[in-house]
């Protein structure tokens, strides 16, 4: 609400025409969102190089700035300067197209994150939020397979026929760990959703949708990891056997949007989980309301980005045949079976 | 009859067992997290050597004669696995030989210690030197001079050969 009276006040101080308003709301918006998505993947590199350091007995980066906070700006500018390569037989407009592919679904999935409460913390709140996620995150694996066969090279085709098995048979235990939610509170609507798991259990438990959904919680994450190709499920990428997976070929630029694409999702995978198992900006107990609601929100999706980032520093990677039938003979039954205990679940209350 | 019945079981027992390594797996990295790092800062901190380390040869000088007690008797030259010592001397006229040259090649040493092992005299010690980079393979070279810089200055005669007969546990003097 307040910037759209910023953006008024703006217009009619420069005399532009009222009809540009509504653009240029919306580009303002994707520009904070965007700024917010850069800052949070400087920081989560950061942060995974600290913490993967720390489980190592090691320091971490610790030279550019204070602790080491300006690494990542340097590597940004570093991948910047980099000369950028398309290999003589690459297929050309797929190469340069595959990294935007990927990068932009991860970007548009931040449109209906709720970081608040209300209106003004959340860019559009669609009223088909969990269906728009499910959908927008199945786009980027086209954009893999794009790459992995535009590079013209067999390690980047074998990363993406990987890729593409992968997300196809992990989509439907992410889909299906989210139905619960939407069942539960009876809308798609996210900030619906969060309102939905307002409460308390005997004055202390938080009537969260995790007190009910342990399990569909654990199936969420378990399917995130391998839908945004996080260890132990990166075997698209797998660097012992296949240099870089899909982006071996790139460089400079378009690896960095690939990077931030991984990154990016990382963040959303966490903001998902939180809003659909953990409250979202709802407090742990009424008492603590007096804390603001971003500071619950983006305070559990760092305990759950530190938790990915645990289980990445901790398992190895699984192999091929290990994935697909733990995706389909034990994560799709045990969701399935989640979502049955969940229609008791509704139909007694 | 019961074997579905034993194979449930038996597969319910595998999933937990999973969810039990997986999870002790986690509890030892969280250990790991706030352990004491083992990194040393280097150029600021420096690593404390440990007693008996072998950097590279050198030839320390003794603080009464100013020399080191090389007697060019290429014992070392021989020793050494891959030919890093070249020594040129003669015989001088008091029957003693006198060193012309004594050349090390620092670009080729392992660091192995054989060489200060056959010392007779105990000249040739391994220092605690290991920063050896130069810009060009001529200034891995090592002459006579850079070598008493690189040993610095030994106690006196007497303890060098002590600490000989000690280090090879030969009883020779």
């Amino acid at each position: 609400m307040t910037l759209t009276t910023i953006v008024k006040t703006v217009f009619q101080w420069l005399h532009i025409p009222q009809v540009w308003l509504r653009p240029a709301i919306m580009l303002v918006d994707a520009l904070i969102v965007l700024f917010f998505i850069l800052f949070v993947v400087l920081y989560l590199i950061y942060g995974l190089r600290k913490i993967m350091g720390w489980i190592q007995a090691r320091i971490g980066p610790n030279r550019v700035g204070p602790y080491g906070l300006a690494q990542t700006i340097a590597d940004a500018i570093k991948l910047l300067a980099k000369e950028d390569i398309i290999p003589a037989m690459a297929d050309k407009w797929p190469f340069v197209v595959a990294p935007i592919i990927v990068f932009v679904p991860a970007y548009m999935v931040y449109v209906v994150i709720p970081f608040g409460k209300g209106n003004g913390w959340v860019v559009q709140d669609l009223n088909i939020g969990v269906l728009y996620i499910a959908a927008v995150l199945s786009i980027p694996i086209i954009g893999i397979i794009t790459a992995g066969w535009a590079s013209n090279n067999k390690w980047s085709l074998l990363g993406a026929f990987r890729a593409a098995a992968q997300m196809v048979s992990y989509e439907i235990p992410l889909v299906l760990a989210m139905i619960p939610a939407v069942m539960l509170a009876g809308k798609m609507n996210l900030q619906g959703i969060i309102e939905a798991q307002q409460g308390v259990y005997f004055g202390i438990i938080p009537k969260w949708f995790i007190t009910t959904q342990i399990v569909g919680f654990f199936v969420y994450m378990c399917a995130a990891l391998a839908e945004s190709n996080l260890t132990p499920f990166d075997i698209m990428e797998a660097e012992s056997e296949l240099v870089a997976g899909y982006n071996t070929e790139y460089s400079g630029m378009k690896f960095a949007l690939f990077f931030l694409a991984e990154f990016a999702g990382m963040f959303t995978i966490s903001a998902v989980a939180t809003t659909l198992f953990l409250g979202g900006w709802l407090p742990l107990h009424p008492a603590l309301s007096f804390i603001p609601p971003v500071i619950w929100f983006l305070g559990k999706t760092a305990v759950l980005i530190f938790i990915l980032m645990w289980i990445r520093s901790t398992l190895p990677r699984v192999r091929v045949d290990q994935l697909m039938s733990f995706g389909w003979k034990v994560l799709i039954p045990v969701a399935l079976l989640n979502i049955a205990w969940t229609g008791l679940l509704v139909l007694s209350s | 009859m019961c074997r579905p019945i034993r194979r449930a079981i038996e597969y319910t027992r595998e999933g937990l067992y999973t969810i039990y390594s997986i999870a002790k797996g986690h509890i030892v990295t969280l250990k790991n997290l706030f352990r004491k790092k083992v990194t040393i800062q280097y150029p600021e901190v420096r690593w404390q050597l440990p007693e008996g380390y072998r950097g590279f040869p050198g030839l320390p000088v003794d603080p009464d004669t100013g020399a080191d007690l090389c007697i060019g008797c290429g014992a070392c030259a021989r020793a050494c696995p891959t030919g890093v010592i070249t020594v040129e001397s003669h015989m001088g006229e008091d029957k003693k030989r006198v060193v012309d040259s004594f050349m090390m090649n620092a670009g080729r040493c392992m660091f192995c210690g054989l060489c200060s092992e056959v010392c007779p005299t105990g000249a040739l010690v391994m220092t605690d030197k290991y920063e050896l980079a130069a810009f060009s393979r001529e200034d891995l070279i090592y002459d006579r001079v850079k070598l008493n810089e690189l040993g610095g200055i030994r106690q006196s005669k007497a303890e060098a050969k002590e600490t000989v007969a000690t280090s090879t546990g030969r009883e020779d003097t």
